[in-house]
């Protein structure tokens, strides 16, 4: 009766099944006969258990279409899909994108840098990885990138079909987005770019998003549309911005056990991953383009006061004082009266725009508001803008004199 | 010979004292202790170390000459012989192990090499660098930091610990050249964020682990591992880094050194620093009760010594084993502080728990010279730069040889005398050095217990390892996990029963949502440990390990903090939470287990015959299997000791696999000593738990690390056994150092109870006459005494094994 390695290995470890676990049954009737909690959270139980998610739509075998590359570091494989530029995802055509100015976006993005970004060229990047727990055990296995061309919009989707080829793939992103040199993603700056760089780096490729301009659209929507909406989750905001509904969209949280069980060789779901992917992607470039639109609204009715605020914050942020000046009016105009913080604010915005614009008179008309406003503090500050502006006139006046 | 009088002016209304106790030299305070006709008998030792000459010589020819210079700038044109010598190896590419005394310098012997590497590579150079504490990296990245400047070089040290605010991390992982940080960040932090650090890795040339005598037992076979993985990953990016390791004196160093890192390291011990002669005082406090066995308490007798010891002309250090100790001795001297011819704010009690700033405010007072006399925990233990101070007193024997001498190592300026003043307690070991202070000042006798192949340890690590990089068949060959057993098993049972990685070819790939560094612990227990819950603050009290819940947290029991008692309400044993409630207890509670033990596996074996050719007696090792049942326990009332009632206990049974260090003796044997009856058991209890509280004498553990089981007739072995096994699932190690000590240990034990002026048994030999009953004493000596006489038992192949 030689007890082999693996019995040894799970009674040391005091597995589940060990010989011991049992025989210690009969002898205390008060020994739980699940195992406890503790003990099943310290062997990390994965895999099988995970891999029964509802399967509704299971499949066998390797995702179809899948199109063999080769570069550098190897072969890997992707799916290539297209779309026609009057696609519409939600309410909106793909094509709306290509009218985006990139001042605009520059604007929402609070990034003067953003100026040189352009919808157009621009790759729109979301990945499905292995888990939220980060570090070298995360991977990273099927990478979308969305781009126009001369024909349409394609959408790329890097899959890892075997752990082996994820130098290839990786390998490949890099080159795609180095040579785009422009990303749009949603809370890609903390999450997607950092979970590419750091597996990149093991592979000893360089990471390409240093010198890459990078339109995060999570903060955006978060400053725009933050007030009215619940939570800041994608699904949220595509449907509020721009009317998309999902029909059975899968959880994000099963994306790693799809692609444990495909690996395993078990039934998967990993095609509902790749529509989950595609979905994420058109769902970016329909809410950039409709934030895009947004900063160049001109339906004074269908800007809620709030969010004409939050655009004369974003303007001033990036120093756009025409702009600043022009949210700021539109929030004070459009029913600021509503909400005297809303008013306030936009006040405030609308006398440092216009000192900063050099229109002097108009303030005298924003101190009067604010003391109609019963802010008497908030006048005084417009009249201290006021007497500032005016010194600094006179002084430019006196310069050019000489 | 007069030490530099105190810059604290004398103030009026402490003059007299102040004045005359500021003259007193080193060798004046002896003559003091031994003249006071109270005092003077209780030292049952005195022991002189002579001064010893500096042996130094030039800066290494190898070593830069901008470090030459900036090292000469610093008054540092001559280095002691051993920073030297392990400069020059370092620089030749070895690995090193510096194993000398506290305050030899050992910091410039890893820096010199750290900053030569810089220099060399431009800066490209990278090092990690390891301590135990967070304050011990904190104190040694500002002089690293000093020395970079002096260089003018825009490098940077820093400390990397739970304190770092993460907005900082980043940039530190960018522009960091030398990482200062701890085995639990290193384990937890970095190792499964490699990526993040891939500038780090991608140039490592040196690692530092300092205070490596601390890393033994379950924590160091843990670190053992953390070293495989940091090694590997490096290799991944593509370094080769060395060890630079920093110990206090050890025995076996290199032994311990190869079982930590895994490779022939060079060790340099011979101190070459300069010491001023060394006066060691064995102070034993007065017998209270010679039937009882018990003696005065040390912290009373403390007080008694620091009359003549503490004074403004010099500075001393007081040891204590806890940190209430501190406190009272603390508030004793305080008491005391005019008779001293001090202020109060001069004396400083020091321990883990107070606030960093504080910590370093006395630290500064100590280099500054402005506090005389500090009370401390083994917090000042380690490294922490408080300058030499003159005089140290151990309340009570810490427990090691290293820490005492680690202790000791506090005192002793250049080229002044130095006073240490050891008091021992009424304890087996105390007691045994008291009559055996040679072994003090022998070469070191413990040795170190590290098992980095213990199964637990390394599949949990293994774990860790895979999680980081895909785990290739190649490297059982040539990557640092090499030579670990069963790695590929392991592989292969994390893949199929834990589900947690994929096998593809010859490569296991993690495949899950998790991230296990966070579950695994390097102290061991972790997950197992029980949380001791207050149900009023719902905060946590205190933590207790798996195998302590039984006795200490049931149903009924009282649970005691530094004094305080508390009442377990409800033991929720599934999810390891007590729940106790303060109460006013006039009792305390013991529990009684019943252990049963079997043996699984026997793997060592050395035996001793009889002139008649049978066997006389046997030591094993091997793997056993623990059950331990909590039974019943007993309210026993303070200070009386009157069992005030009994109660059931209903748990679960424990169960533990672990190694296990087997003694047994013939029934021949037993009959031939008159070892019969309940003489027997009694012996059997009384040498057992002896064997066990002397163990720490010749191997580095607390007494209970080590589990007991004494049987009269082992069914496994149809004869008497005495079974010491190591408390941690799996063992770390102990068993086997036992077996290789076993006969020091049994010399060691019958010492103790010889020696002993008890009659019937005492808590200083065997236990009181209530445990191990009216003959325990005599036959736990007599059944010693043979053990020793004649020759050691030699190795032998073992018997079948069922």
């Amino acid at each position: 009766m030689t007890e082999s390695f693996t019995d040894r290995l799970r009674r040391l470890r005091r597995e589940p099944g060990s010989e011991h676990a049992e025989s210690r049954l009969p002898s205390s009737p008060s020994q739980p006969r699940e195992l406890p909690e503790w003990l099943r959270a310290r062997l990390g139980k994965h895999g099988s258990d995970a891999g029964s998610t509802p399967c509704v739509a299971s499949s066998a075998g390797a995702p179809r279409e899948l199109i063999a590359f080769e570069g550098a570091r190897g072969a890997a494989c992707a799916r290539v899909t297209r779309f026609a530029l009057d696609h519409r995802h939600g309410e909106v055509e793909l094509r709306c994108a290509l009218r985006a100015r990139a001042s605009d976006l520059a604007l929402i993005g609070i990034e003067r840098r953003l100026a040189g970004l352009s919808l157009e060229r621009a790759l729109y990047l979301d990945i499905e990885t292995t888990g939220l727990a980060g570090g070298a055990g995360t991977k990273a296995f099927l990478v979308g990138i969305g781009r126009f061309d001369a024909a349409g919009f394609e959408l790329w989707q890097g899959f890892l079909r075997e752990p082996e080829d994820e130098a290839a793939l990786l390998d490949e992103c890099a080159r795609r987005v180095a040579e785009a040199g422009a990303l749009v993603s949603f809370f890609g700056k903390s999450f997607d770019r950092h979970r590419l760089e750091d597996k990149m780096r093991v592979h000893g490729i360089a990471p390409p998003f240093e010198r890459c301009l990078h339109l995060d659209l999570y903060h955006p929507c978060r400053r725009l549309f933050g007030a009215e909406l619940s939570n800041g989750r994608l699904a949220t905001m595509e449907r509020s911005i721009a009317g998309v509904a999902r029909a059975h969209d899968l959880p994000g949280a099963f994306a790693p056990a799809a692609w444990y069980d495909y690996l395993a060789g078990r039934s998967h779901r990993l095609e509902e991953v790749f529509e989950h992917n595609r979905d994420d992607i058109l769902s970016l470039v329909v809410i950039a383009s409709a934030l895009a639109d947004l900063a160049r609204a001109d339906d004074r009715a269908a800007v809620p006061p709030a969010r004409a605020l939050a655009l004369a914050r974003c303007a001033e942020r990036v120093g756009d004082w025409r702009a600043c000046r022009r949210w700021a009016r539109w929030a004070l105009e459009s029913g600021g009266g509503e909400s005297a913080e809303v008013a306030a604010g936009a006040l405030a915005l609308a006398a440092r725009s216009c000192e900063e614009c050099g229109e002097i008179e108009a303030l005298d008309e924003l101190c009067a508001r604010a003391r109609v406003l019963g802010s008497s503090e908030l006048a005084a500050r417009i009249e201290r803008r006021k007497s500032r502006a005016l010194r600094r006139s006179r002084t430019r006046a006196w310069e050019r004199e000489r | 010979m007069t030490q530099p009088e105190s810059s604290a002016v004398p103030s009026p209304e402490e003059g007299g004292a102040r004045l005359s106790r500021s003259r007193r030299t080193v060798p004046e305070l002896e003559a003091l202790l031994r003249a006071d006709p109270e005092l003077a008998p209780r030292f049952s030792h005195w022991q002189r170390v002579p001064a010893r000459a500096e042996r130094s010589r030039e800066l290494p020819a190898a070593l830069d000459p901008r470090l030459h210079e900036v090292l000469a700038a610093r008054g540092q044109s001559r280095l002691y012989e051993h920073q030297a010598r392990a400069i020059e190896l370092a620089l030749e590419g070895r690995d090193v192990l510096i194993a000398t005394p506290t305050a030899s310098g050992k910091t410039l012997c890893y820096v010199a090499p750290l900053l030569q590497r810089l220099l060399e590579s431009d800066g490209a150079a990278r090092a990690i660098a390891l301590f135990p504490t967070k304050a011990l990296s904190q104190d040694q990245s500002s002089g690293l930091n000093a020395l970079i400047g002096a260089l003018g070089f825009d490098w940077h040290s820093f400390t990397y610990d739970g304190d770092t605010p993460p907005s900082v991390r980043r940039t530190l992982r960018d522009d960091g050249h030398i990482v200062l940080t701890n085995p639990w960040m290193l384990h937890a932090g970095i190792l499964p964020n490699h990526a993040k650090w891939s500038e780090l890795f991608a140039n490592l040339r040196t690692i530092v682990i300092d205070e490596v005598h601390t890393l033994s037992g379950v924590f160091g076979s843990s670190v053992a591992n953390v070293l495989r993985r940091l090694l590997r990953i490096a290799a991944h990016y593509g370094s080769h880094p060395r060890f630079i390791l920093c110990s206090a004196t050890l025995r076996d160093a290199a032994a311990h050194a190869k079982r930590l890192t895994g490779r022939d390291v060079a060790v340099v011990d011979e101190d070459g620093s300069p010491a001023g002669e060394r006066v060691f005082g064995v102070y034993n406090p007065p017998l209270l009760d010679a039937v009882a066995g018990l003696r005065a308490n040390a912290l009373e007798e403390a007080r008694r010594i620091a009359k003549h010891l503490c004074g403004p002309a010099r500075q001393a250090i007081f040891f204590c084993q806890q940190r209430t100790g501190v406190e009272v001795l603390t508030r004793y001297l305080k008491e005391s502080a005019a008779e001293f011819g001090l202020q109060s704010g001069e004396i400083r009690g020091y321990r883990g728990g107070y606030l960093p700033l504080h910590r370093r405010e006395i630290e500064e007072g100590l280099r500054q010279g402005s506090v005389k006399v500090v009370v401390s925990t083994n917090a000042l233990e380690l490294g922490i730069d408080i300058g030499r101070l003159d005089v140290a007193v151990l309340v009570g024997y810490p427990g090691s040889q290293a820490s005492f001498w680690q202790r000791a190592g506090r005192v002793g300026r250049r080229g002044q005398p130095s006073l240490t003043v050891l008091i021992t307690r009424s304890d087996p070991l105390d007691q045994y050095l008291c009559a055996h202070p040679d072994y003090l000042f022998s070469a070191p006798r413990e040795r170190l217990g590290l098992d980095p192949d213990n199964l637990v340890i390394l599949s949990e690590q293994v774990k860790c390892a895979s999680f980081e990089l895909p785990f290739r068949e190649s490297e059982l060959e040539s990557g640092s996990f090499r030579g670990a057993p069963h790695v590929p098993e392991i592989l292969d049972y994390l893949a199929e029963e834990s589900k947690l990685l994929l096998r593809r070819g010859d490569t296991w790939h993690w495949m899950a949502d998790a991230y296990p560094a966070q579950d695994v612990t390097l102290a061991g227990g972790g997950p197992d440990n029980v949380l001791i819950l207050d149900v009023e603050t719902k905060k946590a009290i205190g933590e207790i390990d798996r195998e302590g819940s039984l006795t200490s947290v049931h149903e009924g029991a009282i649970y005691q903090v530094q004094g305080e008692t508390w009442k377990v309400e409800r033991f929720d044993y599934q999810n390891r939470r007590a729940y106790v409630r303060a109460v006013e207890s006039d009792y305390f509670t013991e529990a009684e287990v019943d252990t049963t033990l079997r043996v699984l596996r026997q793997e060592k074996q050395a035996l001793r015959e009889r002139a008649d050719g049978g066997e006389d007696y046997a030591v094993h090792t091997g793997e056993v299997h623990v059950t331990t049942v909590a039974t019943q326990y007993k309210k026993i009332r303070f200070y009386t000791r009157e069992n005030v009632g009994t109660e059931a206990i209903h748990l679960p049974p424990e169960e533990l696999d672990t190694q296990a260090f087997v003694l047994t003796i013939s029934n021949e044997t037993a009959q031939a000593l008159g070892l019969a009856g309940s003489e027997r058991g009694a012996a059997w209890r009384g040498a057992g738990g002896l064997l066990r509280r002397v163990a720490p004498l010749f191997l580095r553990c607390q007494p209970q690390d080590l589990g007991l089981s004494t049987e009269v007739r082992s069914t496994h072995f149809l004869r008497p056994a005495i079974v010491l096994y190591d408390r941690v699932q799996g063992g770390v190690g102990l068993a086997e150092v036992l077996f290789e000590s076993h006969r020091d240990v049994f010399e060691a034990a019958l010492e103790v109870v010889a020696r002993c002026e008890c009659k019937h048994g005492c808590p200083a030999c065997v236990g009181p006459r209530a445990e191990c009953g009216q003959q325990g004493k005599l036959a736990t000596r007599r059944l010693l005494e043979h053990l020793v006489s004649a020759n050691a038992a030699r190795r032998v192949q073992p018997e079948g094994v069922a």
